[in-house]
């Protein structure tokens, strides 16, 4: 028994001795809803960087519901005082976690690094909150893009809309022809996610500002909203009929298939068109929704880190933050999972022109302060502030009889409750 | 101790034989037996019940903060437009449900008591919708009622071009089509409830009936309908509590939409609790349905516990 103890054990032994040393520095346990495509390809890019400093990469992706699901394994083991290492997040929600005080803090490495000398301003607010640097940004998108099926508009001989008058006239000649002009995913998220780009599509930073940040009541109740509505309102009569709780993806793949000629939708639509063969240029067209050639709005995804216990650990979160910060990841990534780099230093080499227009639209609207968070992914407002617009905007779509002047009652009844 | 100090003595104990010899486990074993589902439930319910109320009254909004603010979260509540819609469609859905459900239970049952050949067959292919979960209820009917791929797409397929079923994409429709997947689900459970009741009614009364020259339809109205009270109550209960608390078929069927057109009190719940950081509007919320199933339930257990005490 002894004889085949001792095998055993100095085999154990060294098992252990090796397992330290190969993950000497920690274990870095993550949270995060990337879990199909491009986005599964990103963070394995990441997952393999940390793998080689010899970090043990713990995952606990949680696919599903936008996040949902991950946020409510996130907040039980917050309750349970486990908190992961790292975990993912959509603008304000970054500042809402770190002001129940839970989380890191990484400024010296921000200040080391030079990270607010690289990442654009608008960035900032999200990743430092009270002069603590608590979060650091992956991949930023724009919004307001509509992605156009290529043949359909050279047959109809249709140019790429300018204006919004250019897009409703457009419109109207795919409809003659039986084509569905805007295959729409209508979903609460999507409903709102389009009334970015018609908030956009003003070509007026103030105004966004006034509604998307600000809520302010004389805004809400004057013309140019009133005009956005009606906007909205033309955007839903341009839809076909299935459109209620259609996935985005089917939304796309309607456009790709030719039932329809245009589909308004963030970056990681082109993303999706390309991992089914589509080449920019050739099989799709983008372009920013009409009339906001000079705006920008945009979502970012973030990682966050929660305090938690162990040099190492802690060790593990800074090298995760300085990972996804890197030069050459963040073009990778880029590129891989569909979206702008947050770095304002990265090598365009292999973004397709798509990419490079919304890059040149970032720096021309930046100057022009047209660098906007975006409403629908509650990076400009709260997610209760969000909610009331989601709520408010998805019914106003789905009941075609409902006038847009009830439509903003609705609105400003329910920010008044919150 | 005081416990089973309380405890009366077991009828059994009288008769001197058996209660000597018996130890102090034996005579407490049925007290003992309940205790960890006591002590679990009354943390893991009444407890967490208790915890949820008073959360519904304090400052919570990511994570729970115990700051009490009384009724404020409760007031917000009532003024919401989404909560009023659930609430509503809540006595929509309810309504339509039990009383849709309890009918069509009720006539197959009626139907399969003609004592018919293949009776077993056909019950079984009836009831089993039942065994399906909601999710797949909810997504099949999503497929069969979306007009770009169901019912209204195969109708125009078949020629009747004008033909229109698009309940499931309009909002002042789309509450029907939740309450037509439930009764799909639930009546060939309620037909089983009827149709056992139909069975214990005594065959007598029912022959000298016919013997009286009464017409079947008659019979059922005047007689055997009558007698199926307690079957109607057990349904009604039944129907009730699933129709309060459903959830999963909203999501899978329409996921509360088009717009917040089919959302129930379950679903606002979730949201405002999960997804939009407002744990206290989402408690209170939660307290408000348990307070509408306690309104039903309470007094349905008062009248169960007089008449085990008057039996």
């Amino acid at each position: 028994m002894r004889n085949f103890l001792k095998p055993c054990i100095l085999a154990g032994a060294l098992t252990l001795v090796n397992g330290t040393s190969a993950f000497a520095d920690g274990k870095l346990d993550i949270i995060h809803w990337w879990t199909s495509g491009g986005e599964l390809a990103g963070i394995q890019l990441l997952r393999d960087k940390i793998e080689a400093q010899g970090i043990e990469w713990f995952d606990a992706a949680s696919a599903g519901g936008a996040g949902t699901n991950a946020r409510t394994l996130f907040r039980t083991r917050v309750q349970a005082g486990d908190p992961p290492a790292v975990m993912q997040a959509l603008g304000t929600e970054v500042n809402e976690w770190a002001e129940t005080g839970i989380l890191g803090d990484l400024t010296d490495l921000a200040a080391e690094e030079g990270w607010y000398d690289l990442v654009p301003k608008p960035l900032h607010p999200f990743m430092n909150v009270d002069g603590k640097t608590v979060a650091v940004p992956a991949v930023w998108s724009q919004i307001n893009w509509v992605w156009g099926n290529k043949a359909i508009f050279d047959k109809y001989d249709v140019a790429t809309p300018q204006t919004w008058d250019d897009l409703v006239a457009a419109a109207k000649v795919f409809k003659d022809a039986g084509i569905t002009p805007i295959a729409h995913g209508g979903q609460p998220w999507q409903d709102t996610a389009i009334f970015d780009g018609i908030l956009v599509s003003f070509d007026d930073p103030e105004f966004y500002r006034k509604v998307a940040f600000e809520q302010d009541l004389e805004t809400l109740q004057g013309p140019m909203f009133h005009e956005a509505m009606e906007r909205l309102r033309w955007y839903s009569q341009q839809l076909d009929k299935s459109s209620p709780g259609r996935e985005w993806t089917q939304a796309q793949a309607m456009v790709l298939n030719g039932e329809a000629a245009m589909s308004w939708m963030g970056d990681w639509a082109k993303g999706w068109r390309v991992t089914q063969g589509q080449e920019p240029g050739v099989d799709f067209i983008c372009f920013p929704t009409p009339g906001s050639n000079d705006m920008f709005v945009w979502l970012a995804d973030f990682f966050f880190f929660p305090k938690i216990e162990g040099e190492a650990n802690n060790a593990a979160q800074k090298a995760f933050a300085s990972a996804v910060m890197e030069k050459n990841f963040q073009h990778d990534f880029s590129l891989i999972k569909s979206g702008l780099p947050v770095r304002t230093d990265v090598d365009n080499a292999g973004w397709d022109d798509c990419t490079r227009d919304s890059i040149s639209r970032a720096k021309r609207a930046e100057a022009r302060g047209g660098l906007v968070a975006s409403l629908g992914f509650a990076h400009s407002a709260r997610s209760d502030v969000q909610g009331v617009f989601r709520d408010t905007l998805s019914d106003f779509v789905n009941t075609p009889d409902m006038s847009v002047d009830e439509g903003i009652e609705i609105l400003i009844d329910g920010l008044d409750s919150l | 101790m005081a416990l089973t100090d309380n405890i009366p003595p077991t009828r059994s104990a009288p008769v001197g034989k058996l209660k000597h010899g018996t130890t102090w486990l034996q005579r407490n074993i049925a007290w003992l037996t309940f205790l960890p589902t006591g002590i679990l439930g009354a943390i893991f319910i009444y407890g967490f019940i208790l915890l949820t109320i008073y959360i519904s009254m304090s400052a919570s909004k990511l994570i729970p903060d115990y700051t009490f603010v009384g009724f404020e979260q409760w007031e917000r509540l009532w003024g919401m437009r989404r909560w009023g819609i659930a609430v509503n469609n809540l006595f929509l859905f309810s309504g339509m449900f039990i009383v849709i459900a309890t009918a069509i239970g009720l006539l197959l049952a009626i139907l399969l008591d003609q004592r018919i050949r293949a009776e077993g067959a056909i019950r079984t292919i009836i009831l089993y919708p039942m065994a399906l979960s909601f999710i797949v209820t909810g997504t099949a009917w999503k497929w069969v009622l979306n007009p770009g791929l169901g019912i209204e797409s195969l109708l125009h397929d078949w020629g009747f071009v004008e033909a229109q079923f698009d309940w499931l994409v309009r909002r002042d429709r789309a509450i029907y089509t939740v309450v037509m997947a439930a009764v799909w689900q639930s009546s060939g459970f309620i037909m089983a409830i009827f149709l056992a009741s139909l069975r214990g009614i005594d065959q007598s009364i029912m022959q000298s009936a016919v013997m009286d020259g009464a017409s079947s339809w008659r019979i059922y109205r005047r007689i055997i309908i009558p007698q199926l009270g307690p079957a109607f109550f057990t349904a009604f209960v039944i129907l009730l509590h699933m129709s309060i608390k459903s959830y999963d078929l909203v999501i899978a069927l329409t996921n509360g939409g088009p717009g917040t057109a089919t959302d129930l009190p379950s679903t606002f719940m979730f949201d405002y609790a999960f997804d939009r950081s407002r744990i206290a509007i989402g408690a209170a919320s939660a307290t408000m349905m348990l307070f509408a199933i306690a309104a039903i339930i309470v007094p349905y257990l008062y009248s169960e516990l007089r008449s085990q005490d008057r039996s």
